[in-house]
């Protein structure tokens, strides 16, 4: 489902007439009530370009929104869209969250055959809605419809309008749904303002072209996309938010909730969330109380925030209620130490109340999951869907490494530790009385490292047997963080997934987590399998190693830019005691490679009834132009070939058939 | 089914165990708002050290009322105390259940109340209340609303205890009773006080032991001036002790249908001075209620919409399988599934009209259009194997679905449903193979038809390998596979999968790692489907030894079970053979050095067997594989014969062909 449907909708025609000028209804004029037929939606009129590899066609996808000034707005829609067979059926499902200030005025919707001959009309009353939250509890009513029909390909024409009142941060962002296996033939976005309206707005991923004109009294801004062809299913593909064609448009004045702010800037915007967190932050007397005997016997300013950040684990749960200004505004702290749960902003304004009444300063921190980069020049509570704290080393005692940032939400995650789901993600930092958008620090891809110390010993009667020390560090940690968690068995079947090995018995698990802002995962057990690698009547064939190196097959041709998220360090240091009587088969083996994208290194070397082996893997992290391809391509296939090589060892005694 | 009962009985005395019987709370000592010192202190649960948390009591109590209105209403009071031992126990503090309320049956709720009980300190019990504003309404649908509440002060350690009550008109049903979870239940009871009037049959399900006590008592309904009207009562006071955790395990169609619950179905409502209705007391009975209650009599004698489309082609039908051939295609060409099973159909025709219907609109067509055919169909009743398994007797709750049983001579009977585009005679989604089926109009309900093994489902391979003279490290295969009955239409459903035929054929192209497809044909009906493809295989050069698969081809679908203990009994989609024969013409300055040994295994009564041979014959080395599944279920106690048997086939399937250059 795009996005954007989550928003948008379309209109009625009598609604519209009566509030539209002239002008602006011939461009919106249809009307689903009339005909029988819409032959130029048949499928035989679609373009053949757009039709290769496309499992969805949006024919028309376009919408009006009428600005009302900072009150709110309508907006009217209209979506055309082909489904050619049952993948791309989602794309005629329809969602919209409403509550109390976004109203669903009206929807309707028709159905066409692969001819363009109706088969199936549907009006508001067909759809379903639920107030099921998708947070622990929130103030929204969702109404949808899924499967319209089922016979492909089909055309569905959906027309919806929807009413924002009681302020607004931005216009619905406008995105088009090219992604693989979707083509798009025409896309109009237009928006009406009253005169000497100010509001900034800018083409994300795209050119599409652009007309600003007057209709009477009001300024009109429009616009217009070619048609796009469905773009090719690659791996290593850029983010949504750098790829996908995209236009911002918002308001510098805004009046949300009626709290007057300005958006111009994120700075400014900051300046307005800020009143949101006033006065949130007095503490219980019994927490007071209960801060002061944790931490006044301790001396440094880390080990304070350390302990409140411990204390604070312990006694809380993350439970999301969002209502009204609610999801903007965090519960306070009395709230949070009363009933000792809260979402991301009732917990990180918690935390930064227990700092507080030590003296240490902290400041709130919005930043998004789903956005790297917070778009300049659109400051909107958008691009932010989370809340963490910063410690600033400048205004607290020196701290050992600089600024500490703290996800509050997590009962597992190491204090000061920034997880992947936010590093390097931009971040909108609230300091006593301004606003500043800066990067949240994102570990080097050296730092990101497993090693591996493993020996194994091969029976060719016996089970194999094997000891395994890791150390997993930074990124490459954060799956364990809960391994401790885990019940006996469910480390067990974890330990035997990633060795590939499911007959395996594992024993003897010891582990611990250390570090806190570059944590370190290490493991020692000792496994057991009747099955490692295979045989044959004479010959035994070996894994590299017990862990399953995999890697893609990577396709020859490289059509988009290549971007990769995550850089690591794989080392495995691996002794193999070998069974009397069989040999290495092929010899020492010595193949290294490596490029910008990484390298690989292959070692394997006989010593005595003892076979060495090292194998490394780096990857690294990074946007690159498609034109590098063929390096990653030489880099995945050394790693496949690496994975699948064997050790074959031969029994001297008995090697012919 | 016994042996199972009493393997488990010993399981459930070992659990018994590990918590003292004098430490459970009971209905006995069971005080709300006052836990035990025993249940305070503990921290782990020794019957399952993995329990992320352990309900300590449960317990719902079901009553009716005769209100002021002169109506009885149901009351539902439920409690829990649970104690939370690990983070991930924490979800029991997020409590939530469901009310129904339409025009004529209204529910409400009432008497939330929560508590979470903690040890400061200086050891003392600290115990924190629900406060209003942590409940939570939302609405579902028209229908149904979600009440949610958050218990607070909850964390590792807890001990949280609840109580709501539900209230309402809905006297007819009594929601299914479950005494066992997702993490161990120590003590779970339910009490059930049903008056005379209504007659509910229980249906207890599961692995455990649940003891259910029936009696009788007494109650009064006031008639003004000091008269009353005495009626029977009648008690059902059920509990279970020490269930374990209820974990998930591969290859089951519907996990529920081995948890210990009890269901509910209404038999009959019988006021004084009224006219008795009964509700599927026998399959006749049954029968009735589905004729009357959803106009299914006239659903069954619809005449055939599809008459136009389907004489044209019955005048070229010879024999009854052709009748039946034509009449399903053109069923199917006409109406899409939408997804969803049923036995209730709003109108067939609409369904037609709209071009798509749930499964019963769709063989509702069928049947007419068979009967338009000349042939005598009716609905074969039953519950798609992931939903809960029928009982033998009848139950008009359980039976959520029908497709159509053709009877031909005596004694011969042909089944059909039209969901599924490439569904053929006998051949159909595998949900709907189940053991029992229940035929309309078979009044003795003794004849149930088992659906599992209608039809003989291969998947047989060949393959012709040699080197390709023109590039250097590389061998040409040629592969032809032909899927038939069952298997061919789970791979005409896979291929639709990908949207259209050349879309399955560049994904094959695309996806394949180890082996290239260079050129694919696919050649399909719903009987039969055959691929032939052409593939390259690249071996790396390691010195002068090239190391094959066994099979050469490259092959993953043989199961590998992980756990080392069944509880539950292994459910495969369905019976069948796979067979794979590749020829490898050794090329001239080549020779086979090593090969996999022969295998030749079966397990379980034969239920499932294998065989591998790799055989060399003037240089051609000719490779024979074949797996045959004979069953579609296994008993846990045969689990451990699986094991052995699936990693006989893995090992020898990992081994290695090993050629070698000779010059």
């Amino acid at each position: 489902m795009k996005n954007f449907c989550c928003i948008v909708l379309s209109f009625s025609a009598i609604f519209f007439s009566s509030i539209f000028p002239a002008a602006s209804r011939t461009a919106f004029s249809s009307s689903l009530s009339t005909g029988d037929s819409y032959t130029e939606y048949a499928v035989s009129t679609i373009a053949d370009s757009l039709l290769s590899k496309a499992d969805v066609v949006v024919r028309l996808d376009s919408s009006l929104v009428y600005c009302r000034g900072t009150s709110g707005y309508s907006m009217y829609s209209k979506e055309v869209i082909t489904i050619m067979n049952r993948i791309g059926s989602e794309y005629a499902d329809f969602q919209i969250a409403t509550n109390r200030n976004l109203e669903l005025k009206s929807y309707s919707a028709i159905i066409l055959d692969k001819n363009g001959n109706v088969v199936k009309k549907l009006s508001k009353k067909d759809l379903q809605k639920t107030q099921l939250s998708q947070a622990y509890f929130d103030d929204y009513t969702t109404w949808y419809l899924s499967k319209p029909y089922d016979r492909y390909p089909y055309t569905i024409i959906t027309e919806t309008s929807v009413v924002q009142s009681n302020g607004f941060f931005s216009f619905p962002q406008w995105t088009l749904p090219h992604t693989p296996g979707v083509s798009v033939e025409r896309s109009v976005y237009t928006i009406y303002t009253p005169e000497n309206y100010i509001f900034n707005s800018k083409a994300i991923n795209c050119a599409p072209e652009f007309v600003a004109s007057k209709d009477g009294d009001r300024n009109v801004y429009t616009w217009k996309f070619a048609p796009l062809k469905s773009p090719e299913r690659e791996p290593f593909l850029m983010p949504v938010e750098k790829r996908i064609p995209t236009i911002l448009a918002s308001p510098a004045d805004f009046n949300y909730y009626g709290i007057p702010g300005n958006a111009s800037t994120w700075e400014e915007y900051g300046n307005w969330q800020m009143h949101l967190l006033v006065e949130r932050d007095e503490l219980p007397e019994p927490l007071v109380a209960q801060i002061h005997a944790l931490t006044d016997k301790l001396s440094t300013c880390y080990d304070k925030a350390k302990a409140l950040y411990d204390y604070m684990l312990f006694s809380t749960r993350y439970v999301s209620i969002q209502i009204g200004i609610g999801g903007l505004r965090p519960m306070s702290a009395k709230e949070v130490f009363n009933t000792k749960f809260g979402d991301c902003k009732a917990l990180a304004n918690y935390y930064i109340s227990m700092l507080k009444e030590i003296g240490i300063k902290a400041c709130y921190v919005e930043t998004g999951t789903d956005c790297i980069d917070f778009p300049c020049e659109f400051a909107t509570p958008s691009s932010t869907n989370h809340a963490i704290v910063k410690i600033p080393a400048e205004e607290n005692d020196p701290l050992p490494d600089g600024d500490i940032w703290v996800e509050c939400t997590s009962a597992y995650n190491p204090f000061g530790y920034i997880h992947s789901k936010i590093a390097g993600h931009d971040a909108l930092c609230y300091y006593n009385g301004y606003a500043k958008v800066e990067k949240l620090p994102r570990n080097l891809d050296s730092l990101n490292r497993t090693v591996s110390n493993i020996h194994v010993t091969i029976s060719a009667k016996d089970s194999t047997l094997m000891e395994i020390e890791d150390t997993y560090s930074g990124e490459m940690a954060e799956d364990l963080f809960t391994f401790g968690d885990l019940s006996k068995e469910d480390m067990e079947k974890y330990l035997k997934n990633s060795l590939d090995l499911p007959l395996a018995k594992i024993y003897d698990i010891r582990f611990s987590l250390t570090g806190d802002r570059y944590p370190q995962f290490k493991i020692k057990f000792k496994a057991s399998t009747p099955t490692y690698g295979s045989s044959s009547q004479s010959r035994m064939f070996i894994p590299l190693s017990p862990f399953g190196l995999s890697a893609y097959k990577l396709k020859k041709e490289r059509h988009a830019p290549i971007y990769v998220e995550t850089g690591f360090n794989r080392i495995e240091h691996i002794t193999m005691d070998i069974p009397q009587g069989y040999e290495l088969e092929g010899g020492n083996v010595n193949q290294q490679m490596g490029n910008g994208f990484g390298g690989g290194n292959t070692e394997i070397k006989k010593e005595g009834q003892q076979i060495r082996i090292l194998v490394e893997r780096n990857v690294s992290s990074g946007t690159f132009s498609e034109k590098e391809y063929p390096q990653l391509y030489k880099l995945y296939e050394f790693l496949r070939k690496q994975g699948n090589k064997k050790i074959v060892l031969i029994n001297k005694n008995n090697n012919t058939l | 089914m016994k042996k199972i009962f009493i393997t488990i009985a010993v399981l459930y005395a070992c659990i018994s165990n590990a918590f003292a019987a004098d430490d459970i709370t009971t209905d006995e000592n069971f005080k709300f708002g006052k836990p035990t010192a025993t249940e305070f202190s503990m921290t782990s649960y020794e019957g399952d050290a993995d329990a992320d948390a352990v309900i300590l009591y449960d317990n719902v109590l079901i009553h009716y009322i005769f209100t002021s209105n002169g109506d009885f209403k149901q009351v539902r009071e439920c409690i829990s105390r649970i104690k939370i031992l690990k983070e991930d126990g924490l979800r029991f503090a997020d409590v939530s259940f469901m009310l129904y309320n339409s025009n004529t049956l209204k529910s409400v709720y009432s008497g939330i109340t929560a508590y979470s009980f903690n040890t400061d300190a200086n050891g003392k019990t600290v115990k924190t209340e629900l406060k209003k504003s942590s409940i939570f309404k939302e609405k579902v649908d028209d229908n149904y609303s979600l009440i949610k509440f958050t218990i607070p002060e909850v964390k590792v350690g807890s001990l949280i205890e609840y109580r709501y009550k539900v209230t309402t008109d809905d006297i007819y049903n009594i929601p299914s009773l479950s005494f066992q979870a997702s993490v161990p239940t120590l003590y779970s009871s339910a009490q059930l006080y049903i008056p005379e009037f209504f007659r509910f049959r229980k249906d207890t399900w599961g692995y455990y032991h649940i003891d259910v006590q029936q009696g009788t008592d007494t109650d009064q309904i006031a008639l003004g001036g000091g008269s009353y009207y005495t009626y029977n009562i009648e008690t059902v006071k059920m509990k279970a002790v020490g269930i374990p955790a209820m974990k998930n395990e591969q290859f089951i169609w519907d996990s529920d249908s081995y948890r210990a619950h009890v269901d509910f179905e209404l038999q009959s409502i019988n006021f004084p001075n009224s006219q008795p209705h009964y509700y599927s007391h026998t399959w006749g009975d049954l029968f009735e209620s589905l004729a009357k209650l959803w106009d299914y009599e006239s659903n069954l004698k619809i005449s055939n919409p599809l008459h136009d489309k389907l004489a044209p082609l019955l005048s070229k039908a010879e024999t009854d399988e052709d009748k039946m051939r034509v009449a399903l295609k053109v069923v199917q060409e006409n109406i899409e599934w939408n997804g969803k099973f049923s036995i209730f159909s709003r109108n067939p025709k609409s369904a037609l009209k709209e071009g798509t219907g749930n499964s019963a609109d769709i063989n509702f067509l069928l049947i007419a259009a068979l009967h338009d055919a000349g042939l005598k169909a009716i609905p074969l009743l039953f519950n798609p194997r992931n939903r809960q398994r029928l009982y033998m007797y009848p139950s008009l709750d359980n039976i959520n679905c029908f497709i159509v049983d053709v009877q031909l001579d005596p004694g011969k009977h042909a089944f059909l449903d039209a969901t599924n585009k490439y569904s053929d005679i006998n051949i159909f989604n595998p949900l709907l193979m189940v053991d029992k089926a229940f035929p309309y109009g078979d009044n003795s309900g003794k004849n149930p038809v088992n659906l599992t093994s209608l039809t003989s489902n291969t998947i047989r391979s060949t393959a012709m390998v040699s080197l390709n003279p023109d590039e250097e490290n590389t061998f040409d295969i040629k592969r032809s596979t032909v899927h038939t009955n069952l298997a061919a239409y789970l791979k005409n459903n896979e291929i639709e999968q990908y949207g259209s035929e050349e879309k399955y054929i560049e994904n094959e192209k695309e996806t394949s790692v180890t082996m290239p497809v260079e050129e694919m044909k696919v050649e399909r009906s719903s009987t039969n489907v055959k691929i032939t493809s052409k593939m390259s295989l690249t071996f790396e050069d390691d010195g002068d030894m090239i190391y094959l698969n066994p099979l050469i081809l490259p092959y993953s679908s043989i199961w590998s079970p992980n756990a080392q203990k069944r509880v539950y009994p292994v459910e495969f989609q369905k019976t069948g053979t796979e067979e794979i024969k590749t020829i490898f013409a050794v090329p001239e300055g080549w020779e086979i050095v090593d090969m996999p040994k022969p295998l030749r295994i079966s397990a379980c009564n034969n239920g499932i067997n294998a065989m591998y041979t790799a055989a060399l014959n003037n240089n051609m080395l000719q490779i024979s594989f074949s797996y045959k599944l004979n069953r579609v279920m296994f008993t846990p106690e045969e689990y451990n014969d699986l094991v052995i048997f699936f990693k006989s086939i893995n090992d020898t399937l990992n081994s290695k062909i090993v050629v070698r250059k000779t010059n």
